[in-house]
């Protein structure tokens, strides 16, 4: 009977495909099953690929293609890359967000910008600058630079831009160390300081403050005019939550780029982006799951890029909190975690070990002293605060894999010197709320990238009594007056003693706990040319082209 | 589980002496005929006894939650049958125990809507006029609500802990409950017994908890069983979305989904766990569509 | 029949201010807020608290609530408090990607939901109908986030036969539609397999095959006819659930879908877009069900007869 042969048919393709999927994974593994622990080390040793070691710790595994050009070479007309993050908004001066801020740096240029490969920072639309007295800076800007909407890029949009940045959310922080921008000439502006800032130039470099159209403003509506920029790509269509589409720019004032379209799409789920690198439906995956870098690595027509990340995964202690305003409670906290098994556990071995509140990519970063895994000592300390059958608390982490994973991990740990841990995973608005200066937490899951616009930043946003992001609620004299000298000391001596003495006093503190450096893994087309080390999270993405065959 | 087996033998008993309590023996042989609803129930009672033995023979703090770094990702072997997590867990042990999470938040979550909808269908079928209009419409409201949504935004407002997720997930089929109740109470709330006891001076209440319910349990017994299976799912996507049981209880659901990001070299990690949602949800929805055809007299043979 | 659809589509808009008060309450319940989301690690205190003052934030609930229902009344969704783009604007152009999939859903739930109940019903209490009632509640029973990925790594990974990702082309809704298909098939199977047990007994199909005519042809022509108005009032309703419900399946396979535009936008705290979408999914799936309601009526005119009383 046909029903019978039907459902056989059915049943037949059913159990194929629940064997195919129990198959699938001892089949792909084959190669890798003999390794239980770390990949990297796999990943080095079983891959006959060259292995090139780039400066500051960046790894590539794979080769990009070479390629020959001439004026006949035809460019690939768009290029897809699919961050972990969704790209929100085009308000450049409130956006806060990591994969916007790589598009700003698409769209729009900044006065001064910060050179990733060689650490200094390099010219923008600014083509020259001198600092004339602790607090007047000049600088004399690029002529012939145009915007998006035809007009020409002059002093007055400096002043535009730094004038209506003091009131915007997010670029606020950067420019109010700005008293006044004083237009010299057409082409040459100075920026009056309120006080010494040392690190205004780093502030100039970020994504908040690239130079807005003062044109688009005064002629089309807020949220039209905020597209408009001088950068190599132009804003062409957005598809919240699907895609962004930038187009080239022809006039812009380096030439135009290679590429005709770029195109960043959301791709939320870590293994569906890897796999859709694998299968040629974009050209850039960013952050594929740690576990499966090696199918990147292994693959001839892909290229790894591990790239130490600005980002220092850490855990806060509040010190508002019974029983963390203790000392020597943090102290044996601090004493009872592994970062090796945590690392291991977490990134699959792809991040390194921190043990300073800075990060090393700062000129000023020193080796600390920092209290080393040592559960003996950390149970003795905590008899010695009095609690010695440890206590229970709570744990507060995002709901991110990342930040889950470190709480579970902590929480494991903490229950070896007898803190019983349970784990709050909220999602990022409720975490936020929840962290927030004054807040109640005990312990939280945090990251900190602020390394990127000066040591001040970096080190008065979680520190300083009134730091934007002071979850831990430290309110230390002592502390806020070295950031505060820090920043307005002139001798370069000087403010490096002052940092080192503040690093090793943070750490004694132990109420931010370093735990990593993370890694931004990057997997691409071997064809891809051009990709350049991100600033911070922020991808530098102008130059990539691939040609076509 | 336990409710049928009582309902098999003092039905049998029963029938043994009296050949009374025909409806409820008559039920038991209807279900029994059917081949699938006897599998689930021989699944899902091997399923209960094993959670309440692992329950005596496991031990929560060192073979459940402990993270044995040196044995991570181990596959399948004879020291670890099913492997070992990211963390160095045995799955097998971490799914036997993690069977009272997964069973709880679905038997919890839907006595929660149970509670609320059946008493509200209840209501709304006895009554009759504005009360029912008022609460039938506000069923609609609710329902129109898409169930995973409504459980999201009852998690992110109250916390995620294990209670929240039951309720939340258990909220969301209110308004299923309070239609199959109130449908089930409008075909028996005219009879003549309720009449008889309406005469006798019986309260609203007492009708309507007394007479009413216990002949309209039919219907809702089966909505029961299969919105259990449904539970267990919903708490699982809800895990997806990061808003599960927290860890390191080692819920099914968040099992699962803990290990989507392994699944490409590791899939026993996940291969396991969802094997064990597969089995139990489906178990249960063969016994409830079980339960359905043997109570359902316009299907009689 | 006029009537009825006006007090239907009249019976929406208190349905509509109810579903709206609830939505906007509940996303105001959870802790944080869309400040909380855009300031980052960037904004101090006092600029947060600013930008709560300006963005109307702190003002009491009944206060926001009412000024959202004035722009409502006048058929203004709003801004989305995050990306500040027009509700409605970002909601039409989520719909068409969200309409593909609910429909291909539908109809793979359809076309294995009633070959499978037809199986069932009728050899009731076969093997056949324990087979197929295992079969069709398979699809029920696995999260569709395990069953979405592991499609992808099988035929687009390995395979290659069908795009991992997006909305282009008819060919990348195959995969999504069976992740959605497969957990709607059960309940599709179920319906058509009690109302075909029921239908198979009446007395004109003993009639029918009293007269000769081939069993086949019978379940086909006759049975299947009479058994098709509840398929489709459930496949009806999946289809509207499917519209704001397939967020699992939206998220493995980075589906444009309405589903994820909630999810996110709840995790933004951003309730004008949380509201105006929920709002605008319902009434979709309210025209959607009365609809197929309406087209029962031209087809049966029992049915018919009923709406006109």
């Amino acid at each position: 009977m046909n029903n019978k042969k039907a459902l056989a048919l059915i049943l037949c393709i059913c159990l194929t495909f629940v064997f195919l999927a129990g198959c699938s994974g001892s089949q792909s593994t084959g190669a890798g099953s003999t390794s239980t622990g770390s990949d990297t080390n796999n990943l080095e040793t079983s891959s006959e690929k060259p292995v090139t070691e780039i400066k500051k710790g960046v790894i590539v595994t794979g080769k990009a293609v070479d390629v020959k050009e001439d004026e006949n070479t035809v460019y690939q007309k768009r290029i897809t890359i699919a961050p972990a993050l969704d790209f929100t908004s085009m308000d450049v001066q409130n956006e806060a967000g990591g994969t916007a801020k790589s598009v700003f740096f698409l769209v729009f240029n900044n006065l001064v910008e910060y050179d990733t490969m060689n650490s200094k920072i390099v010219s923008g639309l600014a083509e020259s600058w001198e600092q004339i007295s602790d607090t007047l800076w000049e600088f004399k800007l690029r002529q012939g630079v145009k915007f998006h909407d035809g007009s020409d890029f002059t002093a007055k949009d400096v002043k535009f831009t730094i004038e209506r940045g003091k009131n915007q959310s997010a670029a606020k922080s950067k420019f109010n160390t700005i008293e006044e921008v004083i237009i010299v000439d057409d082409y040459t502006v100075q920026l009056k300081l309120t006080a010494p800032d040392n690190d205004i130039i780093y502030k100039l470099c970020e994504a908040n403050t690239v130079m807005l159209s003062s044109n688009a403003f005064a002629t089309l509506p807020e949220e039209e005019a905020n597209k408009i920029g001088t950068g190599p790509y132009k804003y062409n269509e957005w598809v919240q939550g699907d895609y962004l589409s930038l187009i080239r720019f022809d006039d812009y004032w380096e030439g135009a780029k290679k590429t005709e379209e770029i195109v960043i799409r959301h791709i939320p789920e870590a293994s569906s982006r890897l796999i859709a690198l694998q299968t040629g439906e974009i050209e850039i995956c960013i952050d594929p799951p740690a576990v499966d870098l090696h199918y990147v690595a292994e693959d001839k027509n892909l290229v790894l890029w591990q790239i130490p990340s600005t980002n220092i995964r850490h855990i806060i202690l509040n010190l508002n909190v019974e029983p963390f305003n203790n000392k020597l409670v943090r102290q044996a906290v601090a004493h009872a975690i592994n970062r090796e098994d945590l690392i291991a556990i977490v990134y699959e071995g792809n991040a390194t070990p921190h043990y300073n509140v800075m990060h090393t990519i700062s000129e000023f970063y020193v080796d600390v002293d920092c209290p080393e895994f040592n559960p003996e000592k950390a149970k003795a300390l905590l008899a010695e605060a009095g609690y010695p059958n440890g206590f229970k608390t709570t744990i507060y982490s995002s709901s991110g894999t990342v930040q889950k994973a470190v709480a579970s991990v902590i929480q494991a740990q903490l229950k070896e010197i007898g803190i019983d841990v349970e784990i709050q995973s909220l999602e990022t608005a409720t975490f936020n709320a929840g962290v927030a200066p004054g807040g109640t937490y005990p312990i939280a899951v945090d990251g900190w990238g602020g390394h990127t616009i000066g040591p001040d930043n970096a080190l008065r946003s979680p520190f300083h009594s009134d730091g934007n992001i002071n979850r831990s609620n430290i309110k230390d004299k002592k502390v806020d007056e070295m950031i505060d000298a820090a920043l307005s000391t002139s001798n370069y001596e000087e403010r490096a003693k002052i940092y080192a003495e503040l690093q090793q006093y943070l750490i004694n503190n132990c109420n931010w706990i370093p735990l990593a450096i993370e890694q931004i893994n990057v997997g691409m087309k071997a064809e891809l040319q051009g990709f350049e080390l991100p600033l911070g999270l922020h991808h530098h993405l102008r130059n990539i082209y691939i040609v076509e065959k | 589980m336990d409710k049928t087996n009582v309902v098999t033998k003092s039905s049998v008993a029963a029938s043994r002496k009296y050949k009374k309590n025909s409806q409820l023996y008559e039920i038991w042989r209807n279900f029994r005929k059917n081949k699938g609803a006897v599998l689930g129930l021989t699944v899902l009672s091997i399923i209960i006894i094993t959670s309440i033995i692992a329950n005596f023979v496991i031990d929560y703090e060192t073979q459940i939650i402990r993270q044995v770094v040196p044995e991570r990702l181990q596959r399948p072997s004879w020291k670890h049958p099913f492997g070992t997590d990211q963390y160095g867990r045995d799955i097998l042990l971490r799914i036997l125990y993690g069977s009272r999470y997964s069973l709880s938040v679905g038997i919890v979550a839907v006595m929660v809507s149970l509670a609320i909808g059946g008493v509200m269908g209840v209501i709304a079928g006895y009554m009759g006029g504005i009360i029912e209009n008022i609460i039938m419409r506000s069923c609609d409201v609710f329902a129109s609500i898409p169930a995973l949504l409504l459980a999201i935004c009852i998690t992110t407002a109250f916390g995620a802990n294990t209670l929240i997720l039951m309720i939340s997930v258990g909220v969301a089929s209110v308004p299923a409950f309070a239609r199959v109740a109130r449908a089930a109470v409008m075909t028996v709330r005219d009879n003549e017994y309720i009449e008889a006891a309406r005469a006798a001076g019986a309260t609203r209440m007492r009708i309507m908890f007394t007479h009413i319910l216990p002949n309209c349990m039919a219907p809702i017994m089966v909505q029961t069983t299969m919105r259990v299976g449904s539970a267990i799912i919903t708490a699982s996507s809800l895990s997806f979305l990061g808003l599960g049981v927290p860890p390191p209880a080692p819920e099914w659901g968040s099992m699962l989904s803990e290990g989507r990001s392994f699944i490409r070299d590791y899939s026993y990690m996940t291969m396991f766990p969802g094997l064990a949602i597969v089995i139990t949800v489906l178990a249960i929805n063969l016994i409830g569509d079980g339960l359905r055809d043997a109570m359902d007299p316009k299907l009689k043979r | 029949m006029y009537k009825y659809i006006i007090k239907r589509l009249l019976l929406l808009i208190p349905i509509m201010l109810a579903v709206s008060f609830i939505v906007f309450f509940i996303t105001d319940l959870a802790p944080g807020d869309v400040v909380d989301i855009i300031s980052g690690t960037e904004m101090s205190v006092e600029d947060k608290e600013k930008l709560r003052e300006e963005m109307g934030l702190n003002d009491p609930f009944v206060i926001r609530y009412f000024r959202y229902m004035s722009g409502l009344v006048r058929g203004d969704l709003g801004i989305s408090l995050v990306t500040k783009k027009d509700v409605f604007q970002v909601y039409i152009s989520r719909l068409p990607a969200t309409l593909k999939l609910a429909t291909a859903g539908t109809v793979v739930a359809l076309s294995i939901a009633i070959p499978l109940g037809i199986t069932a019903a009728v050899h009731q209490n076969s093997w056949r109908d324990s087979g197929s009632m295992v079969l069709g509640l398979l699809g029920l029973s696995i999260p569709t986030f395990w069953l979405g990925l592991l499609m992808i790594i099988i035929f687009s990974l390995k395979l290659g036969w069908f795009p991992s990702i997006g909305n282009e082309g008819l060919i990348s809704v195959v995969l999504p539609a069976i992740t959605v298909g497969s957990g709607q098939a059960a309940l599709t199977m179920r319906t058509t397999r009690s109302s075909m047990l029921e239908v198979i007994r009446q007395d004109y199909l003993r009639t029918a095959r009293a007269k000769g005519v081939s069993e086949k042809v019978v379940i086909r022509k006759h049975a299947l006819k009479n058994a098709l108005i509840p398929i489709l009032t459930v496949a009806g309703n999946q289809f509207g659930i499917a519209m704001g419900g397939a967020v699992m399946t939206e998220t493995v396979f980075a589906w444009p879908g309405i589903g994820r535009l909630i999810i996110d936008s709840i995790n933004n705290r951003d309730t004008q877009m949380v509201t105006g979408a929920i709002i605008l999914t319902t009434m979709l799936s309210s025209v959607v069900i009365l609809l197929i309601d309406i087209a029962y009526a031209f087809v049966d005119p029992r049915i018919k007869a009923r709406y006109t009383k």
